[in-house]
């Protein structure tokens, strides 16, 4: 396997999800990843005030209660400017493009199993 | 306390309502009130008193006019509404979306002398230029009822054109309400209403605020109709509310000043045009007399036989004012022409009127004639020819079944017709057709003087003879039975009327102009014209009367036209050009062709087309909403599962410690709940419209209900820190609805509140009830939402926090509530609590509800 990212964002609202995505990336990336977690656009835009960390991969949720994915990316601006993004949601992939970010970026469908993760982490990498 | 207004149980209710000091208004504008030094009286409960005060400041009063109908003023750069109430406070007002008005500029045309045709001209002018999707006008007849005269609508959406609606639609007092404003808007019929603020207790006047709220029965109008926006303007002729301009939208049409403004400065312009269309057709029915009095003069001065031209001529009299027969009495003899009754039926008749010593009378039904009715006959007009000799004229009118098209059942007023029966306007707008019988249509003024003078223009022809009209008659009569041929004539010309349909001939030629050369029985009475009166009269007056392109169609061809007729109102009318006769001689130059135009009436199938149309548009809608609600749902699925499936997958390796695998299991466990409560409030929202069957026939103690609900969720509030506090009346609150409904939304109510407050906070909930409705509030002090979650806070997989649930609570009481006839309204804080306030009916008696419908109805 190539070497996974090392720093990540996750952006998402469901407690349950956020925790799970990181749980996926620890186990596929390795424990000495930094695993950053977001839960809506607001988070973000006080994260980028904060950080000048540039995260190498980014999970996105795109529905979130104050905004889309693509408001969360712009608040994220320069942090997220080379970071792979995997899209993760529950909307169906028609009704994802209005949400979604500008390419490129994977799609990953909810729910998500380990083994799809894994594999786009790999095609990611 | 300030009036709330209510759906009603009977007519008489909506008749009186309170429309100067109302509670509510529409939230969509800014209200505040003050008096003359400035000092804030009230204000709207959607502005903060800071921004009143604001602008109080900057109000120069010297400036303002003590008008009581809005004007605008410009402060701190927004144009406020103002006006002085009856109550001698100035009311301010704003549309925070528009804080600069603009009216668009809307220029009528110049008046015409058909005010049908005028009226679509403007419903189509004004289609184009305004956010509605039907534009109408509704012109209202003598008895208060109305019909639709005009309209204009999106691609298929279902003509109201021609249908009828009963007064009891626009009650006396909304008439009148019209009748003042400049316009009416209401924004949504969904309504997102806001009280006034102010002294408690204290009532103000806000008839003429732009965003008064609106009437429960008005919005139960609307809602029926499918129509979300509107806007109206009264159209006034002779200072008499004669119409109005009404306009519909099946979305929001957001509300701005803009359109207020447009549409106030319309109303002036709207009454002056109709009001001149009004006038030129009036002027042109008396020149159209003038016209056929002069040639009927004309007649009379070559003709010498006074009975003959009274019954049998080309200008026989009850022709000339659509009769079907006539009758003459002289003495003790009656000669009749046409339809009429027995001899001695008229004879009876002529005595019983003599009698009374009036010299005219006009009647339009006969009900109470059995004699004449049995005749096919619907009415008569007597004129006294000669009191000394006994003689006097009979015109009889066939009896006219009337096919008269209400948009619904105008005698189902009453909305669930179980145990607790609403008044409302229209509990459905689909066609329902009444047909009466036993009238003549009516002797309009018109062909009263027309008469009148023919009579006069008869009586100075033959008694300038030298004889008096009366023994002149008599002999006159008698003559006329030794001379057939007369009456053979006339007996071809009856023939003629036999046909059925409506037949127009015109003339063509390239030298002369076009002209009518005849028309037919039918055409007659639907253009309400005689044969006589169109004969050579020009293509272009033809046209402006009719109001079909008689011009633009050509031979051969088949086209579908709307006109108004005389007789039955709105219809579609198939044309077809037959051409007759051609003539053209190349060597002298003369030319002449006739056109027939033969008329036929395709109203019944052309609105049956339309209504098809118009269901399938709406199957449409229907199953596009189906498939949002199943994406929201697949959507909202997704989550809980991506858990299940995340967290299972976890389980097999081996690394986790006991605890991870403890809490991923509980996640996994959580996440399924989660989904199971998701699809059990599915089911449940999918049952909704069953239920709303069953609420017809079922009612329930409401407090019994609550207690028991309490009782089950106490052990869950308990382990949260949370008390629940009952405020329950003594005696027993009975409602209309399903038990299992009704449970569901005390359920519902309930367990929102529990969900969205924190530990140690108590849930508040009061149970009361007034005239109609048992109202409940559930109010808590938790985290609260934003204006803007309120406003969406009843749709379906609507959340607004990381706690638990499927979305679907609020939306299902939402169902419920609107399914039992109930109402629902959420006042919330963000981070000091929601209260959620519903008003379910009770279940009483049912009441009886009066049932007016004009005419008289045969099926």
């Amino acid at each position: 396997m190539s070497k996974a990212p090392l720093n990540w964002i996750v952006v998402e609202d469901n407690p349950d999800s956020r925790f799970l995505f990181e749980r996926f990336i620890r186990k596929v990336a390795g424990q000495e990843v930094n695993v950053v977690s977001l839960s809506s656009v607001e988070d973000c835009r006080a994260y980028a005030k904060l950080s000048d960390e540039p995260a190498d991969a980014l999970i996105l949720d795109l529905m979130l209660p104050d905004g889309t994915g693509r408001d969360a990316v712009d608040c994220l601006g320069s942090l997220v400017e080379r970071a792979r993004i995997m899209v993760c949601s529950a909307l169906d992939p028609d009704k994802a493009a209005d949400f979604v970010p500008d390419p490129p970026y994977w799609l990953l469908p909810k729910p998500v199993s380990l083994d799809a993760f894994s594999q786009t982490v790999e095609e990611i990498a | 306390m300030p009036t709330q207004l209510t759906l009603h149980k009977t007519f008489a209710e909506c008749e009186s309502e309170e429309l100067q000091r109302i509670e509510r208004l529409q939230g969509q504008f800014h209200v505040f009130l003050s008096d003359e030094t400035g000092e804030l009286i009230a204000l709207s409960s959607n502005m903060q008193p800071d921004r009143a005060h604001e602008f109080l400041k900057a109000v120069d009063f010297v400036q303002l006019k003590a008008a009581d109908r809005p004007q605008i003023t410009r402060v701190l750069g927004i144009d406020l509404f103002y006006h002085r109430n009856s109550d001698g406070l100035w009311c301010f007002e704003f549309d925070p979306l528009t804080p600069q008005i603009k009216p668009f500029d809307i220029r009528l045309d110049p008046a015409m002398p058909n005010v049908v045709r005028y009226a679509q001209t403007m419903c189509d002018e004004l289609h184009a230029l305004l956010p509605y999707d039907r534009v109408l006008v509704y012109r209202f007849s003598e008895d208060e009822s109305g019909e639709v005269i005009a309209e204009k609508i999106d691609p298929g959406m279902e003509p109201f054109i021609g249908l009828h609606y009963p007064a009891t639609d626009i009650p006396r007092q909304a008439r009148a309400l019209y009748a003042q404003t400049p316009a009416r808007m209401v924004f949504s019929n969904q309504g997102s209403d806001v009280t006034m603020v102010g002294p408690k207790g204290q009532q103000f006047d806000l008839t003429h605020i732009v965003s008064r709220g609106v009437s429960p029965y008005h919005l139960s109008y609307l809602q029926n109709m499918g129509s979300l926006s509107t806007a109206s303007v009264a159209i006034s002729v002779d200072g008499k509310l004669w119409g109005l301009l009404s306009m519909h939208s099946e979305s929001e049409v957001m509300p701005t000043s803009d359109l207020y403004m447009t549409l106030s400065q319309l109303k002036n312009q709207l009454s002056e045009r109709l009001s001149e269309c009004i006038a030129l057709s009036e002027q042109g029915i008396v020149l159209r007399n003038q016209s056929l009095l002069d040639r009927f003069q004309q007649h009379l001065s070559s003709e010498f036989d006074l009975a003959y031209s009274l019954l049998l001529g080309s200008f026989a009299v009850h022709r000339m004012v659509g009769g079907v027969g006539a009758a003459v009495i002289v003495g003790d003899a009656v000669a009749q022409v046409g339809e009429t009754p027995q001899s001695r039926v008229s004879r009876d008749l002529f005595s019983r009127l003599q009698s009374t010593g009036k010299a005219r009378e006009f009647c339009d039904s006969v009900y109470d004639e059995p004699d004449i009715a049995r005749s096919r006959l619907g009415g008569y007009a007597y004129v006294e020819l000669s009191a000394e000799a006994g003689a006097g004229l009979l015109i009889f009118r066939r009896q006219v079944t009337q096919s008269v098209s209400w948009g619904g059942d105008p005698r189902n007023l009453a909305i669930n017709e179980g145990k607790s029966p609403t008044y409302t306007p229209r509990a459905s707008f689909e066609r329902w057709t009444e047909l009466v019988q036993g009238q003549c249509l009516p002797w309009d003024k018109r062909t009263v003087e027309l008469l009148e003078a023919m009579i006069l223009k008869l009586s100075q022809r033959f008694e300038s003879t030298g004889g008096a009209l009366g023994p002149l008659l008599g002999y006159s009569l008698q003559q006329l039975v030794h001379n057939r041929s007369k009456i053979l004539q006339r007996l071809n010309d009856q023939f003629e009327q036999l046909r059925e349909g409506m037949a127009i001939a015109i003339q063509t030629g390239d030298s002369e102009p076009r002209s009518i050369l005849s028309i037919n029985y039918a055409a007659s009475i639907a253009f309400n014209m005689s044969a006589q009166e169109a004969e050579g009269m020009g293509i272009e007056d033809f046209v402006q009367t009719t109001n079909i392109p008689f011009e633009a169609l050509e031979n051969g061809s088949i086209s579908q036209v709307s006109v108004w007729t005389n007789d039955a109102g709105h219809r579609d009318l198939q044309v077809e050009v037959q051409q007759q006769f051609d003539f053209q001689n190349p060597k002298t130059g003369e030319s002449i062709s006739i056109q027939v135009f033969c008329l036929t009436d395709i109203t019944q199938s052309k609105r049956v087309e339309l209504a098809l149309h118009a269901a399938y548009r709406k199957s449409e809608k229907l199953a596009a909403a189906q498939n949002e609600t199943f994406a929201k749902l697949m959507h909202e699925m997704r989550t809980p599962l991506n858990s299940i499936i995340g967290f299972s997958s976890f389980l097999s390796d081996e690394t986790l410690s006991e605890s991870e695998r403890y809490d991923f299991l509980e996640r996994v466990v959580r996440n399924a709940q989660a989904l199971q409560v998701l699809l059990d409030q599915s089911r449940e929202q999918a049952h909704i419209l069953r239920r709303d069957i069953e609420a017809a026939s079922e009612t329930c103690s409401l407090g019994k209900l609550i207690q028991e609900v309490s009782d089950d969720l106490t052990l869950s509030a308990n382990e949260r820190a949370l008390s629940i506090r009952l405020e329950l009346p003594q005696s027993e609150v009975w409602v209309n609805g399903a038990r299992a409904s009704i449970r569901q939304i005390v359920i519902n109510l309930l367990s929102n509140a529990m969900k969205f407050s924190n530990p140690g906070q108590s849930i508040e909930i009061h149970l009361e009830q007034d005239r109609d409705f048992a109202i409940l509030r559930v109010e808590d002090s938790g985290m609260g939402m934003t204006t803007q979650q309120v406003a969406s806070a009843t749709e379906p997989f609507v959340r607004f926090s990381d706690r638990p649930g499927s979305g679907l609570g609020l939306s299902i009481v939402n169902q419920l509530i609107q399914a039992n006839g109930g109402q629902l309204t959420i006042e919330s804080e963000l981070g000091k609590g929601t209260r959620v306030e519903t008003r379910i009916p009770l279940a009483v008696n049912r009441m009886d509800i009066q049932k007016p419908v004009a005419g008289l109805l045969v099926n």
